[in-house]
């Protein structure tokens, strides 16, 4: 994925003249950097993002159009079948993290729409991944779905609590998961 | 038993002392000069007669007592001259009369001293006695041994010769001579001698060994050795308490020695003078015999004795005697000595009683305390033991146990006519003896009272008390207004019982401190402190067992508890893991089918794809349950009423067409308390037993369900009977119907976590589910729940 544009990209995303994006650059509304040894101007993606939020400019021309689902668990066999159920329907573009530390770093470079977590994670527990998430601002429309083998009403309780929108028992019905992320990450 | 032998085996208890009394023996003053010139012509067979005669004629009232005694004696009725005298009675003779003379007025002419008991006259009397019977003693040996009877001096020259009778007279006179020497150097310690001795009725030679460390045999002979005196003497007094058959020949003159001792023994047994020798040596013709003579002899000795003793005193100095106040004064001394001796027995035999009936009142208290007493069998038989002993009418006593701290208060009461007044007992008071209604009894006993220990006040101080009678009002008001109830008097006089415990209870009477019975007294409160003892240990030792037994049920039902609450946790840990464990997979599998499972797949493919599926979530529903059986979801109580439920659940279940209308009943009296529980779980726990009771009646013609209702006895429960009228179990199923995973159906027709998890959840609850059952007729399920306290419906 793309993560740093050039001024001439961001007019073609956002439909404006490359003058009016280096206007824009320049007074400091969109946030960048000059490339180091010259004068040419530099976009990262997340301030393109929030430029674009600001400025009510649709963001369609600059995502594929596709949801971002990070699917995030230890279990290798769990990604695969996830990874793969998940691109087979075709509307999801899906990136896996094997532990908490993984998810973080996926986070921050591929802005998912939905995470979908296991709760028990050998470095992170999901209730950590849940209140960290929620205490970034960058990171609010972030959606998460936990997924676990075991459901113990009090700690999935503790789960919401701490920021998870829903809940999934594992083994769980395909359909009934795709449902269940689309409900969350497109709000009618 | 031979002086010898007293010496030898009597060590003086402080040697010191008795050196100390012989150094004061030879400070005495020596023999007058007459007696030392007579002794001295003894050892001098050249003496002549007119040595003798000048000798005595120097001393005048000497020489008128001889001549009266020459005169006396019959021999001379003109003998007017101590020459002639001197003639008549031999030299030996004159001699020896001279010295007693001389020696018992060394003694007698001390000043008498005011209150002593050492009674002088009475002493020479004795030994004037024992010299004359020695010498009567000595005429009838020689007279029944030719051999012996000569007289002449000549007859030294053999190592044993007969003793001459006047030889005889002056051994016996002097044998008791140590006697004389004590008083006359310790004249107080003497007096305790006698004291003792007349006491005890004893003989005054243990006395004085006691007091001096040797005795007057010793202290005679000591003083014989300081005089001079001559052999047979210092052996006669030596010895003289021995017996004839056992004194050893090889002395110088045993047979004088042996004269002195039946010649003594001889005037003990007439009671002759005061000899200070009470005990007894056989008989006196035995003694007799031992030297060889007749007991015909011993008679005419006897007969002679008062006159010879009549004849001497005079001329010794002890005054006129006649040998009538010789026999009266004997007959005198005997009667008192009996009366004396009467008294003491009549005082012993009295100790003596009472010591027996001590014995035998802790006899019979013993058998009516029995084996294993209890503090009241205690105190009742005490108090009636008690009656019998101390001279009172009613006696109370008080027990305290420690371990139960308690006191109780017997008494016993002895009406004017000996017989058993209960009606006069006030309080509670219970009976000890089933025989009172026959009156035989003597004594009234109950146990009037007990009160609890702390009630009776401070108990300490009586625990730290002497020993023997206290005034009553030591004891803490409290406990004696109840005494003092049960005596109906004031207790006056408390007794402490003690025993290893310390403070074990008290004896209290009413009047007079009993005095009569203080020997008694204490060896029966010793025993009753005894028996109160053993009654405190053994209610202590039942007390630790009964405190043992529980401790170890209630060990044992924790233990059971423990063991179930680990299983509980292992089994949710497990679960735990395993469901973490197993889904995961499952999850796979369940994905992978499902993805295998879509359009344009073979159908073979599909239909085997959606098994896996299913089967892949009934193995984790399997999982969740065990997981959900061990570590169950906290109960969320809410207070409900049992009917709503109940008929929820009954026509859910006639809606599943497992049951018809008519098979299902439910019965639920009026006012049914409502139930505090969880409202969810309580309707699985319904559901699981109506499902354990609906598969039991698969086979049924008619099925009946029957859930019957009604609040516990305590009004804290609601009891549901729910009876079926299927299969039934047998005993092996019915004990393990609530195990997890048991089911008795085929393997693989049930999970068989039905009942147990209906058990759990009740329980979880605080309630109880029980199940009775037998085989072929049917099942009920007695479920308890908590009711609502103050909410009935």
């Amino acid at each position: 994925m793309k993560t740093v544009f050039t001024t001439g990209e961001v007019a073609e995303i956002c439909k404006v003249s490359q003058q009016t994006v280096i206007r824009c650059f320049d007074s400091g509304k969109l946030k960048g950097f000059r490339v180091p040894g010259s004068k040419f101007r530099r976009i990262p993606r997340d301030s393109l993002l929030a430029f674009m939020r600001e400025n009510s400019i649709p963001l369609e021309n600059l995502e594929s159009g596709k949801k971002r689902i990070l699917v995030v668990d230890d279990d290798e066999a769990i990604l695969d079948m996830l990874l793969e159920l998940l691109e087979r329907d075709g509307r999801f573009e899906v990136r896996v993290a094997r532990g908490g530390y993984e998810a973080g770093m996926m986070t921050q470079e591929f802005q998912p729409d939905c995470l979908v977590l296991d709760y028990k994670l050998p470095d992170i527990d999901g209730n950590r991944v849940c209140r960290t998430l929620r205490a970034n601002p960058n990171f609010a429309n972030i959606r998460i779905i936990i997924i676990s083998g075991v459901a113990d009403p009090d700690e999935i309780a503790e789960l919401r609590k701490a920021g998870a929108d829903d809940f999934m028992r594992k083994p769980f019905q395909i359909d009934d998961l795709i449902a269940r992320i689309l409900q969350l990450v497109q709000p009618t | 038993m031979t002086a010898i032998q007293t010496r030898g085996k009597r060590v003086p208890p402080e040697p010191t002392q008795a050196e100390l009394v012989l150094a004061q023996v030879e400070s005495l003053p020596t023999l007058p000069a007459v007696a030392v010139r007579l002794l001295e012509l003894t050892t001098d067979d050249r003496s002549k007669a007119r040595d003798i005669i000048q000798a005595v004629e120097s001393d005048l009232s000497l020489s008128a007592r001889l001549l009266a005694l020459v005169r006396r004696a019959g021999i001379g009725g003109g003998v007017n001259t101590v020459d002639r005298a001197v003639v008549l009675l031999g030299l030996n003779a004159v001699r020896n009369l001279v010295l007693s003379a001389q020696i018992f007025e060394m003694f007698s002419h001390r000043k008498e001293r005011a209150g002593a008991r050492f009674n002088r006259v009475e002493f020479w009397k004795h030994s004037l006695a024992v010299g004359c019977a020695a010498k009567l003693l000595a005429e009838e040996l020689a007279g029944c041994d030719p051999g012996g009877s000569r007289t002449q001096g000549g007859a030294s020259a053999t190592p044993v010769r007969r003793p001459q009778p006047e030889e005889a007279f002056i051994c016996g006179l002097l044998h008791d001579i140590g006697k004389a020497v004590l008083d006359a150097c310790f004249p107080r310690s003497y007096d305790r001698v006698v004291t003792r001795t007349d006491e005890r009725f004893g003989c005054i030679a243990d006395a004085e060994r006691d007091i001096f460390g040797l005795d007057h045999a010793l202290a005679g002979s000591r003083l014989a050795q300081h005089w001079k005196l001559p052999a047979m003497i210092a052996e006669s007094i030596w010895l003289h308490h021995g017996s004839p058959a056992l004194t050893p020949s090889r002395l110088a003159f045993p047979d004088h020695v042996r004269l002195v001792q039946v010649a003594d023994r001889l005037v003990r047994y007439m009671r002759i003078g005061y000899s200070g020798n009470y005990t007894s040596d056989g008989p006196i013709e035995q003694a007799v015999a031992a030297i060889g003579l007749s007991p015909e002899a011993l008679e005419r000795v006897q007969t002679a004795l008062p006159d010879l003793v009549e004849a001497r005193a005079e001329f010794i100095g002890l005054g006129r005697l006649t040998s009538r106040e010789v026999y009266e004064a004997s007959l005198a001394r005997a009667n008192a000595e009996l009366a004396r001796l009467n008294e003491s027995l009549a005082d012993a035999n009295r100790r003596l009683l009472q010591r027996s009936r001590c014995l035998e009142s802790i006899s019979a208290l013993k058998t009516a305390v029995g084996d294993d007493p209890t503090h009241e069998q205690v105190s009742r038989a005490a108090a009636q033991a008690l009656l019998g002993i101390l001279n009172t009418d009613r006696v109370v006593v008080v027990a305290y146990s420690r371990c139960r701290e308690l006191v109780t208060i017997a008494g016993a009461r002895m009406d004017a006519d000996d017989d058993v007044d209960f009606s006069s007992m006030p309080g509670e008071g219970i009976s000890s003896d089933d025989s009172r209604t026959d009156g035989e009894d003597a004594g009234g006993v109950c146990v009037h009272d007990a009160m609890p220990a702390w009630d009776a006040g401070n108990l300490g101080f009586v625990a730290e008390g002497g020993r023997g009678w206290l005034p009553a009002n030591l004891l803490p008001s409290s406990l004696l207004d109840r005494i003092t109830a049960a005596l109906q008097a004031p207790a006056t006089w408390c007794f402490p019982i003690r025993n290893q415990h310390g403070f074990a209870g008290a004896l209290l009477v009413a009047g007079e401190k009993p005095g009569d019975s203080d020997e008694v007294v204490p060896v029966m409160a010793d025993w009753i402190g005894t028996w109160l003892g053993s009654a405190e240990s053994t209610l202590a030792a039942r007390r630790l067992s009964e405190e043992l037994a529980e401790m170890s049920q209630q060990l044992l039902e924790s233990q059971a508890d423990l063991a179930r609450a680990r299983s509980l946790v292992m089994i949710g840990d497990m679960a735990a893991g395993a469901a973490h464990e197993l889904n995961n997979p499952l999850a796979v599998i369940s994905g992978r089918a499902q993805l295998l499972n879509r359009e344009g797949v073979d159908e073979e493919v599909r239909k085997a794809a959606a098994l896996i599926a299913e089967h892949a979530h009934r193995a984790s529903g399997m999982v969740n349950e065990l997981m959900e059986f061990a570590k169950p979801p906290a109960p969320k109580p809410g207070i409900w009423d049992l009917s709503t439920l109940l008929n929820e659940v009954r026509q859910a279940w006639i809606d599943k067409k497992a049951l018809s209308d008519v098979e299902f009943r439910i019965e639920i009296p009026p006012g049914l308390p409502k139930v505090q529980a969880d409202h969810d779980q309580i309707r699985v726990v319904f559901d699981e037993i109506i499902r354990n009771a609906v598969e039991a009646m698969h086979n049924s013609d008619v099925p009946s369900l029957v859930i019957n209702c009604c609040p516990d006895v305590s009004d804290e429960k609601v009891v549901i009977r729910i009876q079926d009228n299927g299969c039934g179990m047998t005993p092996e199923v019915l004990e393990r119907a609530m195990a997890p995973f048991f089911s008795h159906r085929p393997a693989g027709r049930g999970r068989g976590l039905g009942l147990s998890r209906a058990a759990r959840l009740a329980e979880i609850n605080g309630g109880r589910l029980r199940l009775f059952s037998r085989h072929g007729e049917g099942t009920q399920a007695i479920l308890e729940l908590p009711a609502a306290v103050g909410h009935g419906s």
